[in-house]
């Protein structure tokens, strides 16, 4: 007699295509919204930027771009004011990165050194740069940089000028700083506090200074952290403009502060001639969008991606 | 008995309601765009209004049906953002019907069809006769007519009466200076010197001997051809570059930095730091516009006295030349209302803009913001006293030329005055990034000289 | 760190004084609204109520700031609002669904999470005209919600994971649809994220300004954050009335932090962590 396995192959009765309806219908309809608006805003854009990236897209042939394939790119490595941009970036991100991790961490151990009431209160002054809007941010710093009598820089300094101004590249890597600090700020302080109670209290006996328990304690279990804010911040800075745009527009003068993504910015979007170059503000921006795109996923590799991929734990569908 | 007055009353109520709706207009929105930037500016905007109330009545008169509303915009914020706007709302279709811009933009918009000739439409309203027939030639591109003069103005150089006498002038010598100036007789080099004198003998501080706008502008172009530089050739239609003039003026903008007479960071985008120290006196030439007569007066001198004390201590002239004997020079650049090609009502608009077009608004704006009229029969209305002084200089006034990529042209020698003043290039070096900047972004629409 | 060492005064000594000069700020802000003219910190006019004119006269040729203030709620609470539930749904179906491409599918959030939505920014201008939401208040919601979908999505993946399954097999098992599922028994369970990401959401929003200021043009759809900013290129600087606006728009932001420091430190301690 012939097995039931040898028997004809069930064809997806109605009955099967149910159940894959069933399996599949809940996942599409709860990934859908999502997966529409970051298609459209996410992916569609990528693709976009590096399209128009290759054409000869501005003003006059806003109606009927041609295609101009790496000519954009071509123009921008033979631009003599690359290098400048190019060095401005390199100076926001690498300063800026020393304030963040550096003021992060020390208003971290600062902060975990005292009572916990006064750390909580100082670390929440630390968050109002973060949640303070961006241009009533730079509303303040305006108001503190204004030339003399206005401005309490100005005051406490002696010097007549404008802070901004005077010393651009201090405002910018300081208010960007002082926004980006919480962010370390808050990471460091988790991972100081998560640190076994038990290492400190071996270290007291072993009549260890405060500054010895830092070196020996804290500062090792706040290797991966300190790693992971520097590079998370890295790519962040690398394309973050809004400060910069807000506080000194580049200037003051001649493309002092303007860096990669600002420029891009610029490029495409506004112009005081009228002569947007929006495919050249393309070709930019592709730049850091693939440099976006490279980086975010070694993060990934790099960050543990696996455990958070763990297999749901309902697996019933 | 009852029930016929009844319907009586209510055969009336039907009539009252029905008979205005006979009667009703169609009302059209006019969206109108006008920008200053500076605030005097705002007739432009206003003027438009004031034409509307009149147009209405007209309409009304008419029996046509129709009324008209006025929507939109004066701008203060700047240009880069209005063209920004500009640009966006062509694309997507949500235009103005009616836009104001400098008349450069004229070429460049036409050239990306945006805005419509106006060719046949002027010679059916009389009230467009009227213009000053050279303001026409600033309007004109590939042969046709692309927007309608709102204002001109002249761009003097300026100078601080005070100030020259603390350094030893006569008032009678003050007095000859526009003309000196005018002949030719009082150049570039002059000026300079004037300058070190008075920061070398404290009359002024260091860095405010000349001073010029802080932000991109059209003036460059003034300056460089006040230098001997070319910007146009007719005959081929295309834009020129003069090397020769660029270094010139690269050389005297260098010189001015070294010697302490201009700022190094004199384009600091900071409009604060250009006015605040005129207004205080401290200033002893700078480069303007003769709307910020009315904007100093206004703002920034309220409390001296306003234009008492602008009379009292500035004078005016157009920009000196390099060399002995050659002419002045000034620049104006009118500002235009132009018809984008996605307004739907492209016959109100012109209608609407011959409206505004007449004496008394052309006045109105003139007086407000120290711009000059654009119709000859306004100069009778005009008794200000600043306007009247001021207008000599329309003769030796000149337009930016009408080409579409005069805005890379602007671009790149922005790029190398900002590259010399603050010493991040040298003339020569500077000169060399202009031309090849210009010839990057006009490729064969431009010749190098 | 458990023990205190012993000279902790100083050491808070020297925290205030660094967090000097963002207190300093504030009492800048608060003293040039409400006074005429402010020398560094010290009131040197007199008291100035005419600061806040902007709120019954419009200034210079801008909308009344009620439009910006009522454009500007509505786009806070409604992208709020979105992303909650756009995110919430994702996040439970990553997280308790299990279909084919769905370590994809995290991968590709946790990617965008880290990406810099900022260099989209051109393009997007160009999607937005082609679908015909420029310049509206519509276009800059989606836009907004979107780039923010990646830090919600992976904020309440964590939730959602941390719940017990035991609750849900039961509820399953007795026949309930996972759509019922989630919106009657897992969401109120994860009601401390979704406030958490309600708030960030709140905040973000509300300060928003590259993203309106791109891609809004008129003056109708003006936010609150393109009003303030529209002063400060002005020539003409009355940094009293500027303060006085940049008091106006933050003062939900400042009545927050004074009334829920804790909390706000709580969420974006957990909402940063790596």
């Amino acid at each position: 007699m012939q097995s039931q396995a040898e028997a004809t192959p069930v064809r997806a009765g109605p009955v099967v295509r149910a159940a894959l309806l069933q399996r599949y219908a809940a996942p599409a309809i709860f990934l859908l919204p999502a997966t529409v608006l970051i298609v459209l805003f996410f992916l569609v854009p990528v693709f976009t930027t590096l399209y128009l990236s290759m054409t000869d897209i501005s003003v006059l042939t806003f109606r009927n771009p041609q295609w101009a394939g790496l000519e954009n790119y071509r123009t921008l490595l033979q631009d003599p004011f690359l290098g400048k941009i190019m060095l401005n970036t390199a100076r926001y991100v690498g300063f800026t990165l020393l304030f963040n991790v550096g003021m992060g961490l020390v208003l971290a151990l600062l902060s975990t050194s005292v009572p916990e009431r006064y750390g909580n209160q100082m670390r929440a002054v630390w968050l109002l740069p973060r949640i303070l809007p961006p241009v009533v941010y730079v509303l303040i710093w305006q108001g503190l940089s204004r030339d003399a009598p206005f401005g309490l820089i100005s005051s406490l300094t002696g010097s007549e000028r404008s802070f901004i101004s005077g010393h651009p590249w201090a405002a910018i890597v300081l208010a960007n700083g002082m926004v980006g600090a919480s962010f370390g700020l808050l990471i460091f302080t988790s991972a100081i506090r998560s640190i076994s109670q038990d290492l400190f209290y071996a270290a007291a006996v072993d009549g260890a200074t405060t500054l010895q328990t830092i070196r020996r304690i804290v500062l090792p279990m706040l290797k991966w952290p300190i790693l992971f804010v520097t590079a998370y911040q890295t790519l962040s800075l690398l394309t973050s403009f809004e400060y910069i745009l807000l506080l000194t527009q580049g200037g003051p003068g001649f493309f002092t502060t303007t860096v990669w993504s600002l420029h891009a910015y610029n490029l495409a979007l506004s112009n005081y001639f009228g002569n947007v170059q929006f495919g050249l503000g393309a070709a930019m921006a592709a730049v850091l969008v693939v440099i976006g795109i490279i980086v975010s996923v070694l993060y990934l590799r790099i960050f543990n991606f696996r455990a958070l991929v763990a297999e749901p734990k309902i697996e019933v569908n | 008995m009852r029930h016929k007055w009844l319907v009586a009353v209510m055969v009336l109520a039907v009539l009252a309601l029905v008979l205005p709706q006979a009667s009703a207009q169609r009302v059209v929105v006019m969206k109108v765009w006008a920008i200053g930037p500076d605030n005097p500016s705002v007739n432009r905007f206003n003027n438009v209004v004031t034409a509307a109330d009149r147009l209405n009545a007209e309409l009304r008169r008419e029996g046509a049906g129709v009324q008209i509303k006025v929507e939109g915009s004066f701008d203060t914020t700047g240009w880069d953002s209005y063209l920004r706007r500009a640009l966006l709302a062509f694309q997507s279709g949500d235009a103005p019907d009616i836009i104001q811009a400098a008349h450069p933009q004229t070429a460049t918009w036409a050239a990306a069809g945006f805005i419509i000739a106006l060719d046949e439409m002027i010679p059916k309203y009389r009230q467009f006769n009227d213009v000053v027939p050279s303001l026409w030639d600033a309007v004109k591109f590939k042969g046709k007519i692309w927007g309608i003069p709102q204002d001109t103005e002249a761009r003097p150089i300026y100078f601080n009466k005070a100030l020259l006498r603390r350094l030893g002038w006569t008032d009678q010598q003050i007095a000859e200076l526009p003309g000196r100036i005018t002949r030719g007789d009082f150049t570039w080099d002059d000026v300079m010197v004037t300058a070190r004198d008075a920061v070398q003998k404290n009359v002024v501080e260091r860095g405010k001997g000349y001073y010029h706008r802080p932000t991109p502008g059209p003036d460059f172009l003034q300056w460089y051809r006040s230098h001997g530089g070319r910007d146009f050739e007719a005959a081929s239609g295309k834009l020129v570059f003069t090397k020769e003039a660029a270094l010139r003026y690269f050389r005297w903008l260098r010189t001015a930095v070294d010697q302490g007479v201009l700022e190094r960071d004199r384009l600091n985008n900071e409009w604060p730091r250009f006015f605040q120290p005129v207004s205080d006196g401290k200033v002893l030439f700078f480069s303007g516009g003769t709307w910020n007569w009315a904007e100093l007066e206004r703002e920034w001198l309220n409390a001296k006295g306003g234009d008492e004390w602008l009379f009292a201590n500035i004078g005016f002239a157009p920009h000196p030349t390099w060399r002995k004997g050659g002419r002045a020079i000034t620049m104006s650049q009118p500002q235009a209302y132009m018809i984008p090609v996605a307004s739907k009502n492209k016959d109100l608009a012109i209608r609407l803009i011959a409206y505004t077009t007449v004496p008394d608004l052309d006045a109105k704006h003139a007086v407000g913001s120290a711009h000059l009229p654009v119709l000859s029969s306004t100069a009778r209305l005009v008794k200000d006293r600043f306007l009247k002084e001021v207008s000599y200089l329309l003769n030796f006034t000149t337009f930016q030329p009408p080409h579409a990529n005069l805005a890379e042209w602007h671009g790149a020698l922005f790029r190398g005055v900002s590259a010399v003043e603050s010493g991040q290039a040298t003339p020569e070096q500077a000169v060399d990034l202009v031309a090849a900047e210009m010839q990057r972004t006009i490729r064969d629409q431009v010749i190098i000289e | 760190m458990p023990l205190l060492p012993p000279r902790w005064r100083l050491l808070l000594l020297v925290l205030l004084g660094l967090s000097i000069p963002i207190i300093a700020g504030f009492i800048w802000l608060l003293l040039t609204g409400w006074f005429d003219r402010v020398h560094g910190l010290i009131p040197a006019g007199g008291f100035a109520p005419e600061n806040w004119r902007f709120l019954w006269e419009t200034v210079g040729g801008r909308p009344p700031v009620f439009v910006a203030l009522r454009n500007s709620l509505i786009f806070a609470v409604v992208v709020a609002t979105a992303e909650v539930l756009i995110a919430s749904m994702a996040a439970y179906a990553i997280s308790r669904l299990s279909f084919p491409g769905r370590s994809l599918y995290l991968g590709l959030v946790l990617v965008l999470h880290a990406f810099p939505a900022v260099s989209l920014l051109i393009a997007i201008f160009y999607i937005l005209r082609l679908l015909g939401l420029f310049d509206t208040l519509i276009g800059v919601i989606l836009v907004k919600a979107s780039l923010e979908l990646p830090l919600g999505i992976w904020l309440m993946k964590g939730f959602f994971d941390s719940l017990s399954w035991e609750m849900e097999m039961a509820a399953l098992v007795d026949g309930m649809s996972r759509w019922t599922l989630f919106w009657k028994i897992a969401m109120p369970m994860v009601r401390p994220g979704l406030l958490a990401l309600a708030t960030f959401a709140l905040l973000s929003a509300w300060g928003e300004f590259i993203i309106p200021f791109t891609f809004i043009v008129s003056s109708r759809s003006q936010l609150m954050s393109s009003y303030l900013q529209s002063f400060l290129t002005e020539a003409f600087s009355d940094f009293g009335m500027f303060a006085a606006v940049g008091l106006f728009y933050a003062i939900p932001v400042i009545a927050l932090f004074l009334l829920g420091q804790r909390y706000l430190l709580n969420i974006y301690s957990g909402g940063v962590k790596g």
